[in-house]
């Protein structure tokens, strides 16, 4: 179990590399292969309308005239010990770890992925909560009562929830929960540390909305898990023990069936820690995913590259942590 | 009185299709210490069977997924120590299950649960009939996985179904099915799913625990050699319904029901030079939904023309007693049986005035060892090798004759003494 952890740790960091790499090449070789040159490239690093000193001082800002292998290097470099951005006159300093540094804003891109990231921390594990819960029970029950009312009706509200997308029922939502009845009025953004209530309050829309498509896609994979698993001979094993029905449901069937949707719920999180534009942009919250948005907006290379490793990130580390929780529930994975 | 009694018992599940007859009017009893072999093809009812008794095919109506399982309606009676199981309520058969009957199945991988460890699921099946800690249970799971000759048995106790082999796991579920002394034991095809090798080790390890806990015993299968083996009686089941039933030796010596013929027939021999090839019994195993009318088996028969008439056709031959205890439904008579036995198994048919002589049976028929024993019994060695393909067939002629349907390895080929398997259509 140990060298388990260790190898996946191993696979992990790696991956991390590459991704980094490709990151990396995405930026800075791929324009050159399409017959950019540096001073092209350094072009869309400054503010508009830019002069031809701006320019210049930002390609040796950047050392983009220099190799890439030893671009790379000052890149990762520093991730770990910041970078200085010299171009003689003057030097811009990124702290680090410096993930970039954003010339258009002035101001690093690390500080700026922090400060958006508990909003989106927030949204994504609340609405993990919500749709893990929700969608599991729901899923459990329907599989249970097959054929039944509760599991028509609930598969059909299922097939909606996956259907609609989060700018339909998020603005539906926000038209009769906050503005027509208002329930909760001025959904705001209000850090955990201001004010608890206040931030449970506002995030209890986007939390429901971006749960719902989830919830919906949950309670199908898990009816359909539970179908399936509580046909398992294990199961009729199980009876043949004598044991009580909700014994074999949860300890036999469920635990069974729980185990692909751990492997699906650990990418769906990771996938929303990187941000969940399409929540974040209708109820405005100031997360990651709107941070995307702005930095594709205004073409700011280094913000995007910041963003996107960010979110690779999180896919890693939670492709990591479910392959080690895999092994956890699943003994035959261990060896 | 015996400890299980089925009597006119009646599965039905309803279909998109119809209503399927799984079980029509089966009627058998079983005492304490005795084997029943349960024998048909595929479809022929006997899994059926053995769910009904274990109240397996319960399901609160419309749940626990399987759909079949909905509409599922058992009549007649079931009683094991006199309890009727049919009218018991759900709960009771519960706590019934798993403490007065136990069951083993087919695939020991699919039927142990693989997230759990071996103990663990044994001492679950313990602890929810004896309210004991879990440390009491956990020395009852080592015992028992030592009884049932488990190595190292403190120590695997912990260890999950997929680092056991086949035969460990098979031996598994057969301690987690005596954990708590059931008195019947259900063996649904204990030993198809495994190795030939091992399927001996298994059935030898179940008549041992027989013996020892005193347990009944219903062997369900569709290997005749492990009945050969096994079974103090057996009972021939064909659409749901019993063909012939009566003392092992009687049914394998004389069998009077033209399916027995059939999967008698369909068996390898490895006493006999091999210069015919095997018979299948011709057809496929009728639908449960529209079952032919009069007997059963008549499309699949050859001898309808030597009842006469249309009898086979329209009239359903009662189980009538043909010998002591030894039943059997069809129109043929006495006479017509012996004479088509006789033809069709020159070898195995009793010389006149031969077996069966009911002064000189088999030493002790609660004892299947004397089966294999070919001193005891007129002609029965063959299907004890059958039986037990393990063992080296029975002398080195048989060895050097080249017809013999030997594997390449030099044992019997695996199929020996297995029914040619039919699917339902």
């Amino acid at each position: 179990m140990v060298t388990f952890v260790i190898r996946r740790l191993i696979t992990a960091i790696f991956l991390l590399v590459v991704v980094s790499i490709i990151t990396f090449a995405i930026f800075f070789l791929i324009p050159r292969l399409a017959g950019q040159n540096a001073y092209e490239l350094a072009t869309q690093y400054v503010g508009r309308n830019p002069t031809r000193a701006a320019i210049l001082q930002m390609e040796a800002k950047l050392g983009l005239n220099e190799a890439l292998p030893v671009q790379y290097w000052h890149f990762l470099v520093g991730i770990v010990a910041g970078t200085h951005y010299n171009d003689g006159p003057s030097v811009t300093y990124c702290p680090p770890p410096c993930f970039g540094y954003s010339f258009r804003n002035q101001q690093p891109v690390w500080p700026q992925l922090v400060a958006a990231l508990p909003v989106t921390v927030s949204l994504a594990i609340g609405a993990a909560i919500l749709w893990l819960v929700g969608g599991v029970a729901i899923g459990v029950l329907s599989a249970l009562r097959r054929g039944t009312f509760f599991d028509r009706f609930s598969m059909a509200v299922a097939l909606a929830g996956v259907s609609l997308p989060i700018f339909f029922t998020g603005l539906i939502s926000l038209e009769l929960f906050s503005y027509k009845w208002a329930l909760f009025p001025n959904v705001t953004w209000v850090p955990i540390t201001q004010n608890p209530a206040l931030w449970a309050r506002n995030l209890v829309l986007p939390w429901v909305t971006l749960a719902f498509l989830y919830a919906a896609l949950y309670a199908r994979l898990t009816r359909a898990g539970m179908l399936e698993t509580m046909n398992e001979d294990f199961i009729r094993t199980a009876r043949a023990k004598g044991l009580r029905e909700r014994t074999v449901v949860v300890r036999h069937g469920l635990r069974a069936a729980l185990t692909p949707i751990l492997t699906i719920f650990g990418m769906d999180l990771g996938l929303l820690l990187g941000g969940a534009v399409l929540t974040e942009t209708t109820f405005s919250l100031p997360g990651l995913g709107q941070f995307t948005i702005l930095a594709i907006q205004n073409q700011d290379f280094p913000e995007i590259m910041g963003v996107v490793l960010l979110a690779a990130f999180f896919i890693v580390v939670a492709n990591m942590l479910v392959d080690i929780l895999y092994a956890v529930v699943d003994p035959r994975v261990r060896t | 009185m015996a400890l299980l009694e089925v009597s006119d018992l009646r599965v039905r599940f309803s279909t998109d299709d119809g209503l399927v007859k799984a079980v029509d009017g089966l009627t058998f009893s079983l005492d304490r210490g005795r084997t029943l072999g349960i024998v048909g093809e595929s479809g022929s009812g006997k899994s059926v069977t053995s769910l009904a008794i274990m109240g397996l095919h319960r399901g609160r109506a419309g749940q626990h997924g399987a759909g079949k399982q909905a509409g599922t309606e058992v009549t007649g009676e079931i009683r094991l120590d006199g309890e009727d199981l049919v009218t018991a309520s759900d709960e009771r058969v519960r706590q019934l299950r798993g403490s007065k009957m136990a069951m083993i199945f087919q695939d020991p991988l699919t039927a142990l649960h693989p997230y759990y460890t071996v103990g663990a699921q044994i001492i679950e099946a313990y602890r929810v009939h004896n309210n004991v800690s879990k440390q009491v249970a956990r020395k009852r799971a080592v015992d028992l996985l030592g009884r049932v000759g488990i190595p190292q048995p403190a120590v695997r106790v912990d260890d999950y179904p997929h680092q056991f082999s086949g035969g460990m796991r098979q031996r598994a579920m057969i301690a987690m099915a005596l954990s708590c002394d059931p008195g019947l034991l259900i063996a649904d095809e204990p030993t198809t799913a495994l190795d030939v090798t091992v399927q001996a080790q298994i059935l030898d390890l179940i008549v041992d625990l027989q013996q020892e806990f005193g347990s009944a015993v219903v062997i369900i299968t569709h290997d005749l050699g492990v009945v050969a083996e096994l079974a103090d009686e057996v009972l021939v089941m064909y659409a749901g319904r019993a063909v012939e039933s009566g003392p092992a030796l009687n049914v394998f010596q004389q069998p009077a029901h033209p399916y027995a013929w059939g999967l008698l027939a369909s068996m390898p021999r490895l006493d006999v030079a091999r210069v015919e090839r095997l018979k299948p019994i011709p057809g496929t195993p009728p639908s449960l939904i529209n079952v032919p009318p009069g007997c059963p088996f008549h499309p699949r028969c050859a001898y309808p023309a030597q009842v006469g008439g249309d009898r086979c056709r329209t009239e359903e031959p009662a189980l009538n007693e043909i010998a002591a205890g030894h039943r059997a439904a069809c129109h043929l008579t006495a006479a017509k049986r012996r004479e088509i036995w006789a033809s069709i198994d020159p070898a195995r048919a009793p010389e006149p005035g031969d077996a069966p002589d009911p002064a000189e049976p088999p030493a002790d028929l609660a004892d299947p060892a004397d089966l294999a024993d070919p001193a005891d019994l007129a002609d029965p060695a063959d299907l004890a090798d059958l039986a037990d393909p393990a063992e080296p067939p029975a002398g080195p002629a048989e060895l050097a004759d080249p017809a013999e349907p030997l594997s390449d390895d030099g044992r019997p080929a695996p199929e020996a003494g297995t029914v040619t398997e039919v699917e339902a259509p």
